[in-house]
């Protein structure tokens, strides 16, 4: 770490400083973003997230670099992650996440067990959500049964379902996505 | 009035009976005592005679209890829990929707883990999917226990066979047969259904809020409605006694709580070893599967530590459940 100092006091003398890199790699633990990698002005970086261990060190090629710092806009992190079913990181709180496709803010509501989903209460009733209702905070989107215990999964944002991942009586696994939300007070 | 502000006056009724038992307490000292006019009281007295509360009046000197009731009245149990920390708290209804619904809503207002609802009877009880659970009055235990447990939402599903373990070992215990569990958490006795579990989760991915564990057992009904007299039966039916149903429930909480304090200290693999101790189902069984899938045939080969059922399917490979309904083939 000798050139922590030099990173972060340093002039901007290339587009990629360890900071950076650090924001970088918070940032995509933070997404569950599994492997990214992104080049500018012959500076590379390659980030691969091991998901039973903590994010991996950056491999970076220091390089000579008259790149301005402020390329690293959300746009380049919208790299595809499929890494629904890894196991929880301890300190995620929320059933629903961002998108990885995040420019629309899209909250993903995910299954917190191994299980079977329903999409209505009992099997002649109608479902609980329909593509494209507006949904409270609170209110019961499916059950997912496993041995008997019945999860009522509930809203945590008020919004419009988008997208309905799964159909009812399909198994789910930890952690998969059920439905997508767009949340109606859009920043 | 609310139903349960009526349950509560109806509850220090029978307390102060139980204070008094055998003395002749006057209808005013009562009125006073529990805040109502003796026209109530009289309606109450009626209410509990109802119950089978057999409660002698003497004209012009008051009511007067003859036997302690069978109801599931916190005064009655609370004393036999000792510091069981399920059964802390009892809120009793005469009469009530769902008690998993109550729980829910005491929860809602904070309500401390180990609350345990009770009622006489319930006029919406239900099973799975909205499936009913027969509630008659008095006759058998409609009970949901609140639990706050520090488990992870994925790991949580285990409660439910810790819950059938609790309810096997009871009714082993209050009638001295030995009863069976169908996977994963029915207790049967000679291959019928005694008891019923429904376990309601509230969670976020990674966060358990509050686990619900509504179970109903059988206990002095007579006999079953025809619909579903071949799949279920009574401690009563199988015993040819009427047991106590008070003793029934305490008996239950402190098997709850001994199972689920065993969960908590030894993990998953311990409920699963007890299952399968309890279960002829856990092993060499030949069940019918039934999902939302199908149905297929197998024959179970054990459980795993999470409580999945191993199985053999006639048709080739083994499978893992961690849904669905199975049946004994014979």
């Amino acid at each position: 770490m000798g050139e922590k100092d030099r990173g972060r006091k340093g002039p901007r003398d290339h587009g990629l400083d360890l900071d950076r890199i650090q924001k970088l790699i918070d940032l995509l633990a933070e997404r569950e973003i599994g492997e990214f990698e992104m080049e500018t002005n012959g500076f590379r970086v390659r980030i691969r997230r091991d998901s039973s261990r903590r994010p991996a060190s950056p491999a970076g090629e220091p390089a000579q670099a008259g790149t301005q710092g402020e390329s690293l806009g959300s746009a380049s992190l919208a790299a595809p992650a499929p890494l629904s079913v890894a196991p929880p990181s301890p300190d995620a709180t929320a059933a629903g996440e961002l998108a990885d496709d995040s420019a629309e803010d899209v909250f993903v509501i995910k299954s917190p067990i191994v299980g079977t989903f329903y999409a209505s209460p009992a099997p002649k009733a109608p479902p609980f959500v329909k593509l494209h209702d507006s949904v409270q905070v609170g209110q019961v989107l499916c059950i997912v049964e496993a041995m008997k215990l019945m999860n009522e999964i509930e809203s945590e944002v008020a919004g419009e379902i988008v997208r309905i991942y799964i159909e009812s009586g399909q198994p789910v696994e930890y952690g998969q996505p059920l439905f997508a939300i767009l949340p109606s007070h859009k920043k | 009035m609310t139903p349960g502000a009526t349950d509560r006056k109806i509850d220090k009724l029978v307390d102060l009976f139980a204070k008094n038992a055998t003395v002749v307490i006057p209808g005013p000292k009562i009125a006073s005592e529990i805040g109502v006019t003796r026209s109530t009281v009289w309606d109450y007295i009626e209410r509990l005679r109802e119950l089978g509360v057999d409660i002698k009046g003497h004209p012009a000197t008051g009511y007067q209890l003859r036997k302690l009731p069978d109801l599931l009245l916190p005064s009655l149990i609370r004393p036999e829990l000792g510091d069981n920390v399920i059964g802390q708290r009892v809120v009793h209804y005469f009469r009530t929707g769902s008690t998993n619904d109550d729980a829910f809503k005491l929860a809602a207002r904070g309500a401390a883990h180990g609350t345990v609802v009770v009622a006489e009877e319930q006029t919406a009880g239900r099973g799975r999917f909205g499936r009913r659970w027969i509630s008659e009055k008095s006759v058998g235990i409609y009970s949901s226990t609140l639990l706050r447990p520090p488990l992870a939402p994925a790991a949580a599903p285990i409660l439910t066979l810790a819950a059938g373990v609790a309810v096997h070992h009871t009714i082993a215990s209050v009638t001295g047969l030995a009863p069976d569990i169908r996977w994963p958490n029915d207790t049967l006795l000679n291959g019928k259904k005694v008891s019923g579990i429904l376990t309601e989760m509230q969670a976020e991915l990674d966060r358990l809020h509050i686990v619900v564990l509504g179970i109903g057992i059988n206990v002095n009904q007579l006999e079953m409605p025809p619909e579903i007299r071949a799949l279920a039966t009574s401690l009563r039916m199988e015993t040819g006694v009427v047991h106590s149903r008070v003793q029934v429930l305490v008996t239950m909480l402190k098997e709850l709580e001994r199972a689920y304090k065993m969960l908590l200290a030894e993990g998953n693999a311990a409920i699963a070893r007890a299952f399968t101790e309890a279960s002829s189902f856990a092993r060499g069984k030949k069940i019918r599967v039934v999902s939302n899938a199908g149905e297929f045939q197998a024959t179970t080969a054990g459980l795993e530590p999470s409580g999945a059922l191993r199985v053999k399917r006639e048709d080739g490979p083994e499978e893992l459940l961690v849904a669905g309904e199975i049946f004994e083939v014979k």
